[in-house]
C-alpha cells in the first residue's frame, strides 16, 4: 500500500515540478503567441546555476532564486534577437538555445553535477517532521500555487493586459501607445524565468544537474499546455495556467504509464512527440471533417466576389 | 492641429524605382476639421493615415501634431494624441480579452503601464456608462471576451476605444466598409456624435462618394499620391457626386477609376 502511494505521490510531484515549466511555456506559446525554443536551453540553465551554487555551499533557497533571474536574461536575449535584430522568432530561440549549451557547460564546469551529498531544498524539507513523500508533495503544491497566483495576478495588471494584447493583436495595442518590443522581451524573459526555476527544482529533486536534461522540454511543455486545453478548454488566464498545471500532471502520468507499459526511457521522447501530434491532429481532423467541404467549394476569389457584390448592393 | 508639410513616401518594389505612394502631400487641419478622403485605387489614402500614425516613416517632409514634430517618433509614442479605427473590426480590439479589459487598455492610451490592477472597480462605472451610450447592451457583458461580439458590435467598441481617452485626432480607414448597410449607418452616426462631443479633428477615408460629401466639413481627393482637390464647406455642401467626378476629370484628364467606389447609395 505504501509503495503504491509513494508511486502516486512521485508522479504527482513530477507533474507539479514540471508544471512551473508548463506555465512558462503557456506564457510564451499562448499568451504571447511566440513559439519559443529557448526553453530547451533555459531549463538546464536553471538546473546548472542552482547546482553550481549549491555545490559552492550557498543557501538552497537563495541558490534556487538565482535560477529564474538568469532564465529571465536568457529569455530576454531571445526577445531582443527577435524584436531588435529582426531575427524570426523560431530562429532567435534556436540561436539562444544553442549558445546556452556552451554557457551551461561553462556554468557547471562539466556535463553533470551530482547533488546527492549537497544540501538542497529537500534536505531542508527532510528536517521538517512530516513523512517525506507528503512533505515534498506539499512543498511542490505550495510552490505551484504561489507561481500560479503571481502569474495570474501579473496578467491582470495594466502591464499584463498589454502583454496579453501583444500576443492577441499587436497592431492594436501598439496604436494604444504600448512598445510591443519591450512587451515581448519582458514576456519571453518571464516565461524562461519560470522554466529555469522549474529546472532548478528538478535538479534538486532528481539529485543532479545534467547538460542533456533540457532536450525535449519545449515539446513536453507544449504537450502539457495542449492536454490542459483539451481537458478544461480555458477562457480566462486563470483557467489557462490551471490547464497547464493539470496538463503537466496528466502528461507525467502518461509518461509514467508508458514506462510501465514497457517503453524504455530512451523511447520517451518519441512517445511525447506522438502524444503531441495526436493531440494537435485530433483538433484539425475534427475541424477538417466539419468545414472541409465548405472550404473546398469557396476559393479566395469567390469570397472576394461575394464581398464586392455585397458592397455594390449598397 | 495637424500639419503635413510636403510628405514623400516611396515603396520599393523588387525591380525599378519603386512606386511613389505620397508625392508632396501637404495638409493643414484646424481643430474640429472633419475631413473625408476619397480617391482611386492606390491613390495613397491608407498610406496617408499610416504615415500620420507612424506605422511606417516618411522619406521626406514633416508631420506636426498639435505643435509637436512627430515625424521621427515611433507609432507607440504618437498614440496619446491620435485614435484609429480600421476597416476590419478584428483589428481594433483584442478578441481573447474581455470587453472591460479592452476598455481598460484603451483608457490607458499613451500612458506607461504599471503593475497596478488592470481593471479598476472605480473605472468600471465609467466604462459601463460609455458602453451604454452605444445602445448595444454591451454594458451588461463586461466580462465576456470580445470575440463573441458581432462585427458591428466590435467596430462600435473599437470606435469607443479609439476615442475613450480623448485623443486630438481620429483616423478612420473605411471603418464602416465591412459592415452591413444598417450597421454601417449606425456606426457612422456614432462617429459623427463622438467627433462632435469630443471636438475631434477627423480624417476619414471612404469609398462612398455620397458619404464623403454628406459627412464632415471638408473633402479631399487623392490621385497617385497627390492631393488633387481640397474643398471646404460652404463650397463643398453645394457639390453633387457628378460635380465631384467632373472635377476629377478636369484635374486629371481621365476618369476616376476605383472598382469599389460608390456612386450612389
Amino acid at each position: 500500500m505504501n509503495s503504491v502511494l509513494a508511486v502516486i505521490f512521485g508522479v504527482l510531484e513530477q507533474g507539479l515540478v514540471y508544471a512551473i515549466m508548463a506555465v512558462g511555456v503557456y506564457l510564451s506559446s499562448r499568451v504571447l503567441d511566440f513559439p519559443d525554443l529557448t526553453v530547451d536551453g533555459s531549463f538546464p540553465m536553471g538546473a546548472a546555476i542552482a547546482g553550481r551554487l549549491l555545490v559552492g555551499g550557498m543557501n538552497p533557497f537563495l541558490a534556487t532564486f538565482f535560477a529564474p533571474v538568469i532564465g529571465f536574461v536568457a529569455g530576454a536575449t531571445t526577445g531582443i534577437l527577435n524584436t531588435k535584430l529582426k531575427i524570426s522568432n523560431l530562429l532567435a530561440g534556436i540561436l539562444t538555445m544553442t549558445a546556452l549549451y556552451s554557457v551551461n557547460l561553462r556554468i557547471m564546469g562539466r556535463a553533470n553535477v551530482p547533488l546527492l551529498r549537497t544540501d538542497t531544498i529537500f534536505t531542508f524539507i527532510q528536517n521538517i517532521k512530516v513523512p517525506l513523500p507528503m512533505a515534498v508533495f506539499l512543498m511542490f503544491c505550495i510552490v505551484i500555487i504561489i507561481v500560479k497566483l503571481i502569474v495570474d495576478g501579473f496578467l491582470r495588471t495594466e502591464f499584463g493586459l498589454a502583454l496579453r494584447a501583444t500576443g492577441d493583436n499587436e497592431g492594436m495595442i501598439r496604436s494604444l501607445g504600448v512598445n510591443t518590443d519591450s512587451m515581448k522581451i519582458v514576456g519571453i524573459g518571464i516565461a524562461n524565468g519560470l522554466v529555469a526555476l522549474s529546472g532548478a527544482f528538478v535538479a534538486q529533486y532528481q539529485g543532479f544537474a545534467d547538460i542533456g536534461m533540457g532536450v525535449g522540454t519545449v515539446v513536453a511543455g507544449l504537450a502539457s499546455v495542449i492536454i490542459g486545453e483539451a481537458v478544461i478548454s480555458p477562457r480566462t488566464v486563470g483557467m489557462g495556467t490551471l490547464g497547464a498545471i493539470i496538463g503537466s500532471i496528466i502528461y507525467r502520468t502518461c509518461v509514467f504509464l508508458a514506462l510501465r507499459l514497457g517503453f524504455a526511457p530512451m523511447d520517451l521522447k518519441i512517445v511525447t512527440a506522438v502524444l503531441v501530434i495526436a493531440a494537435l491532429s485530433g483538433k484539425s481532423i475534427k475541424r477538417g471533417i466539419r468545414t472541409g467541404r465548405k472550404e473546398a467549394g469557396c476559393s479566395v476569389g469567390a469570397k472576394i466576389a461575394v464581398q464586392e457584390v455585397s458592397i455594390g448592393d449598397r | 492641429m495637424l500639419e503635413l508639410r510636403s510628405l514623400y513616401k516611396k515603396f520599393q518594389s523588387g525591380i525599378g524605382n519603386g512606386r511613389l505612394a505620397l508625392k508632396d502631400v501637404s495638409l493643414n487641419l484646424r481643430p474640429c476639421d472633419f475631413v473625408t478622403v476619397i480617391g482611386s485605387n492606390g491613390a495613397g489614402k491608407s498610406t496617408l493615415l499610416n504615415v500620420i500614425s507612424g506605422v511606417f516613416p516618411v522619406d521626406d517632409g514633416q508631420i506636426i501634431i498639435d505643435g509637436q514634430d512627430v515625424t521621427n517618433l515611433p507609432e507607440y509614442k504618437r498614440a496619446s494624441v491620435l485614435g484609429r479605427v480600421f476597416q476590419d473590426p478584428m483589428q481594433g480590439t483584442a478578441g481573447s480579452m474581455s470587453i472591460e479589459e479592452n476598455m481598460a487598455m484603451a483608457f490607458k492610451r499613451g500612458k506607461p503601464r504599471s503593475l497596478s490592477r488592470g481593471v479598476l472597480a472605480k473605472d468600471r462605472g465609467y466604462f459601463k456608462e460609455k458602453l451604454s451610450s452605444l445602445g448595444l447592451g454591451l454594458e451588461d457583458r463586461l466580462k465576456e471576451p470580445v470575440k463573441l461580439l458581432s462585427g458591428g458590435q466590435r467596430q462600435a467598441l473599437a470606435l469607443l476605444m479609439a476615442t475613450l481617452s480623448s485623443p486630438k485626432l481620429l483616423l478612420l480607414d473605411e471603418h464602416t466598409a465591412a459592415l452591413d448597410p444598417r450597421t454601417a449607418q449606425e456606426i457612422q452616426d456614432l462617429t459623427n456624435d463622438i467627433a462632435k462631443q469630443h471636438n475631434l479633428s477627423v480624417i476619414m477615408v471612404t469609398h462612398n462618394l455620397r458619404l464623403a460629401l454628406a459627412v464632415g466639413t471638408r473633402t479631399i481627393m487623392m490621385h497617385e499620391g497627390e492631393i488633387i482637390l481640397d474643398m471646404r464647406d460652404p463650397e463643398r455642401s453645394k457639390m453633387t457626386i457628378s460635380d465631384l467626378l467632373r472635377r476629377f476629370q478636369d484635374a486629371k484628364g481621365e476618369m476616376l477609376s476605383d472598382d469599389r467606389i460608390l456612386l450612389e447609395a
